[in-house]
């Protein structure tokens, strides 16, 4: 606790959390019952968010099926909520079943080189939506109820309730998903995505890693389909687990933040506000996510997370004056720089990221080919 | 007998317009190391303009709108890489391909905003009578569209693999700081081929009807039975591209013709594809020993 | 000043928001070496990539032979070679179609660019024995060869060389060294970027330190030994 508050940055990340912590515990207190579904629908977006960042920070690739997996939570959910099983029991069913989907196509593609995880999730994404999903084993071509039993005393009856249920287990995501990124080999896979030869070069290596976490995202994803199902009470139609809709699904972890775990609650919020406000303006809720994701991609920063990220330096430099990075994985130009950005090159683009916390205390003084870095960068 | 000859016949027919499709997306790929997912939406959306604005609109005879598509076509391709994945290429795999995904969105809603979630009833330039051919009719139309496979398969694999031009392509993908630096014309030859590239998609999207009726989503479903056959090629090859591409045609046709359970040769495309990962594994696998040699 | 070769005044380079070169003025006489030296940092690279258009320069004025110089393609055609730091040759091309894109921008025609393909083989025959080799299976050495092959294939007047010997064997230097003061004597203009200053000072006709961004000494190589711009310079830029 003490180290908590002598840390400045630490303590202001504290902060933040508690803030949005509060505002995500309060709003439906002062809000009516139809804004309540849009908040259970934008937090388990927000889940589906969390699943595709973990997804992208672990593997620098993505999906294209997460639609489907949200689909097959939707359609096994019922399945088992309607058999009397637990809501509990249910999650851990529903995830068992996402992730031992996601090795049949995490293993044969996350072990190569290139982005065949995106195309075979794909392939995978259409497939469901007009065979898997069209099976009368699996859904079949008429909707079935899902019930809303209630979870560990918490009614679900209402949105309000449900909305609940969905944040705890989005926060216990983000706990699990925040541990392990701060492992020694949270940072290490990172380190290695963020250089694309060293992660050529490993491939082999790494890939268990890789495949771990596309199982922990496709768990994930099913686990907020099983609720999606509860929040709408019926198993919707194959379409609306289709390859448009994983398309869509994308877009929110990247108008995010495909980089930080904050991404995936922005991701979430932007749901939240984009729906009510495209049904104002009469325009289709895809289209405006594509815009906001070819503009977020184009603009260079790691989603609206980054852009917060700038905003929140440039104030602090403009107030503070100096600025200190902490804990960096330091990768140099001449490693990461594919096309040639060796030494030289003005001395002014090396890339540090920030991880999150190291041991406490350390800090590293960024100095660049050993000429001062304060003037000559 | 007659039966399956009937589903092979059909099934390469189909086979060409996803190697049409393949032939776009490895074209691409070459100059820019991106695979396009917004391929097939480029495609419809050329097609949907022939329709309703060259066709519709204008009332231009076919074979004009026809050829002003393709012209269409190739300004999509063009415009896609100035304005959207030319930027972002420096930035690494991952951010030029959601943005590919971005455009796929942006181009397959723009089609329902502008003209309505319809299937149009898609003319063909071509005549439609029918020649009779193993117990089915194989149109003009279908023989036509394997003629374009053909010319557009030779003529690339000429440009791209005989010619001084298709080493720039090589140079620029691997290094474009480079190729500038050697004097070569970046810019021109991106622009070139990424306008075929975006023809390839248009002539894909008008040639699709003897599959379907043409939704936005149609050829973005052909793309994924197109990506099949290029990731055999490992996106590098045309001819395993087009060969690949009338493989998955048939089988697809096959699937579809003996199990009438619905989506069922979609399944199979996928199963296809897992294999056609492992074979990939393995040339890569060849590819890392034959580097540690040197 | 008219018969400078290349002639380069206010050059500013910069990155965005970072300024790696500002204001600089500096000319290569028809037939002469200059070495371009400095601690990392100093800005060297950006000025060559200044002078080419390779990024454009926030300020200053190029000229070649009297022509303006504002991008890539116009510096090759005006007779400006690069060869950039890290070689920069393409991996998965072979020695022959590295060579071939080489001389792309002045000539199209194969018999021509066969001729002048004969005569950097000649010149380094172990590109000749590894012509159809790829370029990414060449040693350190063979690539800068090929880097600098690749670079005469335009059959320039002036060549530009950044970091010539970085990290390659000594006596690789050597050889390559020995090449370009041929070169030289038949006429060719170089304006090379060396780390090891006692090699570029050997070499040079004249001598421009850099040092965050600015000159900071113009002269002969014995003027800088002498008055200890070489030191000042790399102790100034290490901020000691």
């Amino acid at each position: 606790m003490m180290a908590l508050l002598s840390d400045p940055a630490k303590r202001n990340r504290a902060i933040v959390v508690v803030l949005v912590a509060a505002a995500a515990v309060l709003w439906p207190v002062f809000t009516s019952k139809t804004i309540h579904f849009y908040g259970a629908l934008s937090a388990i977006y927000a889940l589906v968010a969390l699943s595709l960042v973990i997804l992208a920070g672990w593997t620098g690739q993505v999906s294209l099926g997460h639609a489907a997996f949200l689909g097959f939570g939707v359609y096994i959910g019922q399945k088992v909520l309607s058999a009397g099983v637990p809501v509990p029991i249910a999650v851990l069913t529903v995830a068992a079943f996402g992730a031992v989907i996601s090795l049949v196509l995490g293993i044969p593609s996350l072990r190569l080189r290139g982005v065949y995880l995106t195309i075979v999730t794909l392939a995978f994404g259409a497939a469901c939506q007009r065979y898997f999903f069209q099976l009368n084993s699996v859904r079949g071509f008429r909707s079935h109820t899902v019930p809303r039993p209630s979870v560990l005393g918490i009614s679900t009856a209402s949105d309000k309730g449900l909305y609940y249920v969905v944040l705890v287990v989005f926060a216990v995501a983000m706990f699990i998903a925040w541990n392990l990124r701060r492992s020694d080999t949270g940072r290490s896979l990172f380190a290695i995505r963020d250089s694309e030869e060293a992660a050529q070069a490993l491939a082999v290596h790494i890939a268990p890693y890789k495949i771990g976490a596309f199982a922990l995202s496709a768990a994930l994803a099913t686990t907020a389909g099983l609720f999606y199902g509860m929040l709408y009470a019926a198993t919707p139609g194959p379409d609306q687990f289709g390859i448009l809709q994983s398309f869509f699904l994308l877009a929110l972890p990247v108008v995010g933040g495909l980089e930080s775990l904050w991404g995936a609650v922005i991701g979430g919020a932007f749901l939240a506000t984009a729906q009510p406000l495209v049904n104002v303006f009469h325009i289709r809720l895809f289209l405006a996510s594509a815009v906001a994701l070819i503009l977020v991609v184009l603009s260079g920063y790691d989603g609206v997370t980054g852009m917060i990220a700038a905003l929140w330096r440039a104030v602090r430099t403009a107030v503070v004056g100096t600025e200190h990075v902490r804990y960096g994985s330091f990768v140099p130009d001449a490693a990461t720089a594919t096309n040639g950005n060796g030494n030289g090159n003005g001395k002014a683009h090396v890339r540090v990221r920030v991880l999150g916390e190291a041991v406490p205390g350390t800090f590293v003084r960024l100095r660049v080919h050993g000429a001062g870095s304060e003037d000559d960068r | 007998m007659t039966r399956f000859l009937g589903y092979v016949v059909a099934g390469l027919a189909n086979g060409t317009i996803y190697a049409l499709v393949a032939l776009g997306v490895v074209v691409i790929y070459r100059i820019s190391r991106v695979v396009n997912l917004a391929h097939g939406a480029m495609g419809v959306f050329a097609t949907y303009c022939f329709f309703y604005v060259f066709i519709g609109d204008w009332g231009l005879p076919v074979a004009a709108a026809f050829v002003l598509t393709l012209v269409v076509g190739a300004g999509l391709g063009v415009g896609v890489e100035r304005a959207f994945v030319g930027p972002v290429r420096s930035r690494g795999t991952l951010h030029t391909l959601v943005m590919t995904v971005g455009v796929l969105l942006l181009l397959t809603e723009a089609t329902v905003q502008f003209w309505g979630p319809n299937t149009p009833p898609i003319p063909s330039v071509f005549p439609d009578t029918s020649i009779r051919f193993g117990g089915t009719g194989v149109s003009v139309h279908q023989f036509a569209a394997a003629g374009f496979v053909l010319l557009l398969a030779g003529g690339l694999f000429y440009l791209l693999n005989r010619t001084r031009y298709g080493t720039a392509v090589e140079a620029i993908a691997e290094d474009p700081g480079a190729a500038r630096i050697v004097g070569l014309p970046v810019r021109n030859i991106v622009t070139v081929t990424w306008a075929i590239g975006g023809a390839s998609a248009a002539l894909a999207g008008m040639l699709y009807i003897h599959l379907n009726t043409l939704d936005q989503i149609s050829l973005t479903f052909v793309l994924i039975y197109s990506l099949v056959a290029a990731v055999l090629g490992g996106f590098n090859s045309l001819p395993i591209a087009v060969l690949g591409s009338l493989g998955v045609g048939v089988t697809f046709s096959l699937a579809q013709g003996y199990v009438k359970t619905p989506g069922f040769a979609e399944f199979v495309v996928f199963l296809a594809l897992l294999g056609a990962l492992l074979v990939q594994q393995r040339s890569q696998q060849t590819s890392l020993e034959t580097v540690a040699e040197f | 000043m008219n018969g400078d070769l290349l002639s380069v005044r206010g050059l500013s380079v910069s990155y965005g928001p970072v300024s790696a070169v500002r204001n600089i003025s500096l000319r290569v006489g028809d037939g002469e070496i200059v070495a371009l030296l400095g601690p990392n940092g100093a800005g060297k690279t950006s000025v060559l990539r200044g002078v080419t258009g390779l990024v454009p320069p926030a300020a200053g004025r190029i000229r070649m032979a009297g022509h303006r110089v504002d991008r890539p393609s116009r510096a090759v055609a005006l007779g400006i070679a690069h060869v950039p730091e890290g070689r920069r040759v393409f991996p998965g091309l072979s020695v022959r179609d590295n060579l071939l894109l080489g001389g792309w921008a002045v000539s199209g025609h194969r018999s021509q660019l066969r001729v002048r393909q004969d005569q950097i083989f000649e010149m380094f025959p172990r590109l000749g024995e590894r012509q159809s080799q790829l370029a990414g299976q060449l040693s350190g050495g063979e690539q800068q060869m090929l880097a600098i092959g690749r670079a005469l294939m335009t059959e320039p007047r002036l060549l530009l060389i950044d970091e010539l010997s970085l990290g390659l064997a000594p006596m690789v230097v050597d050889t390559l060294i020995e090449r370009l003061v041929e070169l030289n004597g038949a006429g060719m203009s170089l304006l090379l970027i060396e780390q090891f200053v006692h090699r570029a000072l050997g070499i040079a006709d004249r001598v421009y330190m850099l040092s965050k961004g600015r000159v900071v000494f113009e002269g002969t190589p014995d003027d800088a030994t002498k008055t200890g711009a070489v030191e000042e310079a790399y102790l100034l830029g290490t901020g000691a």
